[in-house]
């Protein structure tokens, strides 16, 4: 393993090698891909198919950063596993980042997606306290729902 | 060269009378530190007229520094907590500890009136303290996103204080045992302009006592509160003749019950919590007058914010969620041509919760650039975006000192993605950007977008970086440029340590830096290519947080670098470990 800064190869490389763990633990599932900003999900991938995608995306991979331009943009293979939560739904490789061990060198697990949007505390509880009073507050509650908003008091 | 014969003090011919004059009128900061280095006698005389300071991080420096440098401030701003705290995102035991500095300024520090407090935890002895030896004087407390005290500590404030102008406790975490502090303070008070728990908890506060402090302090200002029903207020508004800004309190019976309301005659700064379409016909009389509105605490729809925003046309400041929708902010664009602040919020993620039509996109910001010309600080929350928007924007936004766009994670698409040409024209267009954050996904800005930031940011002292850049070398080309960068925030970018160590080498105004998500080295000591003298390096490790709803969060690590004359801090907590700092 190369000391310092690892290049995109060597992570996809490392990647590479726990997807091959994950399909042959794991029966069909959901394979995500991002590219330039976009997000495809496939569901019920079979590990042969997806096998197939990443086999082709790392040759890409390794290609590019074999070519002299460094700042050449690589698909983000994304890991085979667990289908994206609700509450990360950008996130990927979770079950990679989760199952390090919790000592420093489990920072070079971290990858961008998991980090999540996290809102301004202040809002946030805002919007819990308007939640609540939505659920307490029945369809026959004493404020009239007004037309053009007939959400507000509806939902359950 | 000054001259140095001791028992004349003179400068360039000119006896230190002159200087000390002049000095009363400047008071820019940055001024008075150029002063400050021209020559030791100019600098001991900038000392000692030295008004306010205002202390970035509490860290990068001690009390008794402080003393040293500066001893007879009257005011003094401290922030603790790194910003990402107002996100949630650090240990509430971090530090940031109002104690040391508390003991010094109520001993050493004759001429303190005035006490500001940010992000920082205090803890109800100090409060005591204050109160008890400095009471007399003081004029201005600010508690500003504060924890660590209760009720008590305010008693002994609001008991001692009685020239108290300013009590400002929002957005504070402040352990509620009674009421009886806003007891004392109507009781003790003549004096008070401006009073402030908005944010906070406090709901035992008795609205009589509110109605005398409006009785008693004829020159009440400004007050915002908590949750309290507003009918409640009835009193309360009619004795605050002189009031000018009012937030808090909702809306809980009939709106037929609030038809009479009368908000008092110079009211124009108004934050409308929990107020929902029924209600707003209240507003209306005097709509035309408001200057400010917050309607981020509101229930209000898409087509409520474009029936309200319409009768405002000498609206400068709006707060709002993301519920007024490009509908609503085309409104603005037409109605309100004074704007200068506009903040546009996050709101819920539930579709059921929020108006379908409560997006923000191109469209909404496009016709904000063209319409509201004035405009000089503008934070946004957008779910699509595009290069034009961004170019008309900097077209037209010639005053704009503070630019802040969040991309929500919301939608697959975006419409014009990388937002590389727009990202520069909007940097080069508005050159007296100060602040700028920028936070969008993956694709969303190229290494070559980046670069363009360095290139175009001369004047940009803080900025914000979310997911841009797709590897170091756009980090690199990054730090070459932003000359005047301080102050940099990096969350959630494939950036490696090595990378951000070189960046900070290469950055030269940078004095604080932030992080949280990068790639980690296999030692986790590559962070030490930015070893310095001076320099504190600290890291709070990955850890799991309570989301509250049962669930577990995954937070990965942070760095937290800065200058400091201080040293390394005394006070870590286990959540936080420091990496080996070279002092001189």
């Amino acid at each position: 393993m190369s000391q310092g800064c690892d290049g995109p190869g060597d992570l996809n490389n490392r990647q590479w090698a726990e997807n091959q763990k994950n399909i042959n633990l794991h029966g069909p599932t959901q394979l995500t891909i991002f590219y330039k900003g976009m997000v495809n999900v496939y569901d019920d991938m079979s590990p042969e198919k997806a096998h197939a995608i990443m086999s082709l995306a790392r040759n890409e991979a390794r290609a590019q950063a074999n070519a002299a331009t460094p700042g050449t943009p690589v698909v983000d293979v994304v890991h085979v596993g667990q289908p994206m939560t609700k509450s990360s739904p950008m996130s990927i490789g979770t079950s990679t980042a989760r199952d390090a061990p919790k000592e420093m060198s489990s920072f070079r697990r971290v990858i961008q997606s998991d980090v999540p949007q996290m809102r301004e505390a202040s809002l946030a509880r805002f919007l819990q306290k308007r939640r609540e009073r939505v659920m307490a507050s029945a369809p026959y509650s004493s404020k009239p729902a007004s037309s053009s908003a007939p959400n507000k008091e509806d939902h359950n | 060269m000054d001259d140095r014969s001791f028992n004349n003090q003179r400068i360039h011919g000119m006896s230190d009378v002159v200087f000390e004059c002049v000095l009363a009128y400047i008071h820019d900061s940055r001024d008075r530190q150029s002063i400050s280095l021209v020559c030791r006698r100019l600098c001991e005389l900038e000392a000692q007229t030295r008004k306010h300071v205002t202390i970035a991080l509490c860290y990068t420096t001690t009390p008794k520094q402080l003393l040293r440098r500066f001893p007879f401030i009257e005011s003094l701003k401290l922030k603790g907590k790194p910003r990402a705290a107002m996100y949630n995102l650090i240990p509430e035991d971090w530090g940031g500890f109002a104690t040391p500095w508390v003991e010094e300024l109520s001993k050493s520090f004759s001429c303190l009136k005035a006490l500001h407090f940010r992000r920082m935890i205090v803890k109800d002895e100090d409060l005591e303290l204050l109160a008890r030896d400095r009471g007399h004087v003081l004029q201005v407390l600010k508690l500003d996103k504060c924890s660590g005290f209760s009720t008590d500590g305010l008693l002994h404030i609001c008991s001692s204080c009685r020239n108290l102008k300013v009590l400002f406790l929002e957005e504070s975490q402040v352990i509620e045992k009674d009421g009886g502090w806003l007891h004392e303070l109507a009781m003790n008070n003549t004096q008070l302009e401006a009073l402030n728990f908005y944010m906070t908890d406090l709901s035992q506060v008795s609205f009589n006592d509110l109605e005398l402090i409006a009785k008693r302090c004829k020159s009440l200002v400004s007050v915002k509160i908590g949750d309290c029903e507003i009918l409640d207020l009835v009193g309360f508004f009619r004795a605050a003749v002189s009031l000018e800004e009012f937030s808090g309190g909702c809306f809980n019976k009939q709106s037929e019950e609030y038809a009479s309301l009368a908000y008092p005659p110079r009211l124009c700064r108004l934050g409308l919590n929990y107020m929902s379409t029924n209600e707003m016909p209240i507003v209306y009389p005097f709509a035309s007058r408001l200057k400010k509105l917050d309607l981020l605490y509101a229930l209000l729809d898409t087509e409520d914010h474009c029936v309200l925003l319409q009768r405002c046309p000498n609206l400068e400041v709006l707060e709002a969620r993301n519920v007024i929708g490009d509908r609503g902010l085309e409104v603005l664009a037409r109605s309100c041509k004074k704007m200068k602040r506009l903040r546009i919020e996050r709101g819920a993620d539930e579709q059921e919760l929020e108006d379908e039509e409560g997006v923000v996109s191109q469209r909404g910001l496009t016709a904000i650039a063209q319409g509201c010309l004035d405009l000089e600080y503008i934070a946004v929350y957008v779910s699509d975006i595009t290069n034009a928007a961004l170019e008309s924007m900097g077209m037209n936004l010639k005053n704009l000192c503070d630019f802040r766009m969040v991309l929500l994670d919301k939608e697959e698409v975006i419409t014009d993605l990388p937002l590389d040409n727009g990202i520069r024209s909007l940097l080069s267009g508005c050159n007296k950007l100060r602040r700028f954050a920028l936070y969008l996904r993956p694709g969303g800005l190229t290494d070559v977008g980046l670069t363009y930031i360095g290139q175009h940011s001369q004047n940009i002292r803080w900025m914000l970086l979310g997911y841009l850049g797709e590897s170091d070398s756009g980090l690199l080309g990054f730090s070459r440029g932003c000359p005047s960068l301080q102050k940099l925030e990096v969350r959630g970018c494939c950036f490696s340590e090595k990378a951000l160590a070189m960046a900070v080498l290469q950055l030269r105004s940078l004095r604080y830096l932030w992080v949280q998500g990068y790639r980690g080295s296999k030692t986790g000591f590559d962070l030490l290519t930015m070893a310095r003298p001076f320099w504190n390096i600290e890291i709070i490790p990955p850890r799991k947080v309570n989301c509250g709803d049962g669930r577990e969060m995954e937070h990965p690590a942070h760095i937290l670098a800065y200058y400091s004359l201080a040293g390394p801090r005394t006070d870590f907590p286990p959540s936080v470990i420091p990496l080996a700092s070279i002092t001189q």
